[in-house]
């Protein structure tokens, strides 16, 4: 827990001293603005399917607890949306996903997501290894060879 | 919008669905999952595959739909997790780590799971056959196999030799600890080859995270020993930041670097294995000696796409509003097998394409309109234990018939060390929040 909650801290300290570099940063494929004409042309994607899209680094449908990704689930409904702005206005861009992955989502397409997200239920999951009855056959049994992070 | 299209090449009319789900059947929360068994006329969702995109698609359709019946048709009791399985070769995590089981699959979310094999599908009767002999009957067939491993693209290449001494490990599992094993056991100064695939192929960044798994690998075991890297790509993703990683730490690009990459125009590309020499040979004529030999072969969709005629030649080709096949109607592909360029073959994706197949079914179950996919990549990649990367990708729709638009960004070299390891620190923290995402 400790180590999560510094990394936390660096990750916070991190987006108020350091400034984003891009030098070297690709960018492809659409531009922005053809990005938001497509959004414009086809009806909204569904709150749901939107909010879905978070679950892969936040949990199902943003409930993940207790990792260095944030949970989504019971956030206020207007901070979500300015926290989504600032990364979008590149105001409190950071240097991770955040401030990359808003860049070609609608204002629409926020509002609908935080109202969502607004309406979920916060759901506390456990750090512990949820799967007590896997089997382990004999030949992937092995060591950790535990690295120093640095962190703890 | 393309509703009447979309209808028209159902088997079932709406109205015969509606009347299959039943008056009462609003989609209502998990909380409502019953605990009775399925209703005899609850429409059945049939699931090949029970990896990263079909178990996506079997947990957030009953998020969605309670009432529906759905099969996993999966022959493994368990599951290893691809990503995060380059970790296990330098020992920083174990298989364990990445294994899961169906067991909350089952029991908190009411899929069946036969784990059995799915060899063929009866398109006219809507059923899918299985080795062992039973028959499912469908409503609709969602297939997610995961992809082939063409070992014989390679001269002299088989799946047997890849279980045996030449380890691919492309699939987590026991190639993966054979790599581990003989890459530990090599002897002082010896030489690993790894000779990633031409395009498309699943998870692009995962043969260079490996050769930099295995530079630090080799640099605390074994420092004189070097890496190979004969490429069938003349360039690859995020080498924007392997590259000055590998100069860094490895002294690339200098006559000392534990790392050499050779790209296909300069004679990379591997077109033979002479097994009983320990040997490749290149497109050029030239043959490299190895004491670990790791080829990843070509891919192409999943043995079961290929054999039901899912595949126009070597990918499933799909209808990108719903990813129904263009070939076959009330069957859905996903995951690696998808024609789905310019989406690349990630797990991450597959998850998020199961997402816009189970909601499309679901308005379609519901009589409505189906939605407007949008899908979002981020691929999390490390070079070592202290620096890791991300490459981010929306997909946005862009009309019937045509294929998703890309807008994509990939992070540059960073150079700042705290951001690196927080980078390296999100990575795994993705990689577990990734495995309860998909199996709790």
């Amino acid at each position: 827990m400790k180590k999560f909650l510094l990394s936390f801290l660096l990750i916070i300290s991190s987006l108020v001293f350091f400034n984003v570099q891009a030098s070297d940063d690709i960018i492809g494929g659409l531009t922005l603005e053809e990005n938001f004409q497509l959004a414009k042309k086809f009806p909204m994607p569904s709150p749901w399917l939107l909010a879905a899209q978070c679950s892969a680094c936040h949990g199902t449908l943003g409930a993940e607890y207790n990792e260095i990704i944030p949970p989504l689930a019971g956030m206020n409904k207007e901070e979500f949306i300015e926290r989504m702005q600032e990364y979008k206005t590149g105001e409190a861009n950071d240097f991770i996903v955040m401030g990359i992955i808003t860049q070609p989502i609608t204002d629409e397409e926020i509002i609908a997501m935080a109202e969502f997200f607004a309406e979920q239920k916060p759901v506390p999951w456990s750090k512990e290894k949820g799967h007590k009855d896997v089997v382990v056959p004999e030949w992937a049994k092995m060591e950790v060879n535990k690295h120093d992070k640095g962190v703890e | 919008m393309n509703n009447q299209n979309h209808n028209k090449k159902d088997g079932l009319s709406r109205r015969q669905m509606l009347k299959l789900l039943g008056a009462s059947a609003l989609t209502y929360g998990l909380l409502g999952a019953s605990t009775k068994a399925f209703s005899n006329t609850a429409p059945h969702i049939v699931i090949v595959g029970g990896g990263i995109g079909g178990a996506a698609a079997a947990k957030y359709l009953r998020l969605l739909n309670a009432e529906v019946k759905i099969t996993v048709i999966e022959p493994n009791s368990q599951y290893i997790f691809c990503p995060g399985s380059n970790e296990v070769i330098p020992g920083w995590v174990t298989l364990e780590d990445l294994m899961v089981t169906y067991t909350t699959l089952k029991t908190r979310y009411k899929v069946n799971v036969i784990h059995d094999k799915a060899t063929t599908i009866d398109y006219d009767k809507k059923q899918v056959k299985l080795e062992k002999g039973d028959v499912l009957s469908y409503h609709k067939l969602i297939v997610s196999p995961g992809p082939t491993h063409g070992y014989h693209a390679i001269e002299g290449f088989s799946k047997e030799l890849a279980d045996g001494d030449f380890p691919a490990a492309y699939d987590a599992g026991r190639q993966t600890m054979n790599l581990r094993n003989q890459i530990l056991a090599m002897k002082k100064g010896g030489t690993v080859i790894i000779a990633p695939p031409e395009n498309d192929y699943r998870c692009p960044p995962a043969p260079y995270e490996r050769a930099s798994f295995v530079a630090a690998m080799l640099k605390e075991n074994n420092p004189t020993g070097k890496i190979l890297i004969l490429d069938a790509k003349d360039e690859f993703v995020l080498s924007n930041n392997y590259i000055p990683y590998w100069e860094k730490t490895f002294g690339y690009g200098t006559d000392n670097s534990m790392i050499e990459w050779v790209q296909k125009k300069k004679g990379g590309e591997v077109v033979k294995l002479d097994a009983s020499n320990h040997a490749v040979v290149t497109a050029d004529g030239q043959t490299h000696k190895g004491d670990v030999i790791n080829i990843i072969p070509p891919e192409a969709a999943g043995q079961f796409a290929l054999k039901n005629d899912l595949a126009d030649d070597r990918w499933c080709p799909v209808e990108f509003q719903d990813f129904s096949s263009t070939r076959h109607k009330d069957v859905y592909v996903i995951g690696d097998s998808v024609d789905g360029s310019p989406m690349p073959k990630t797990g991450y994706i597959a998850s998020n394409q199961a997402r816009v197949v189970v909601q499309a079914i679901n308005d379609e179950l519901h009589g409505r309109e189906v939605g407007t996919p949008f899908i979002v990549n981020d691929c999390v990649a490390m070079a070592g234990h202290d620096y890791g990367m991300a490459l981010s990708t929306t997909f946005r729709y862009a009309g019937k018939g045509e294929r998703l638009k890309d807008l994509y960004y990939v992070q540059g070299l960073e150079t700042n060390p705290a951001k690196q390891l927080i980078r390296q620190q999100v990575a795994e923290n993705w990689q577990r929040t990734f495995r309860k995402d998909i199996f709790e």
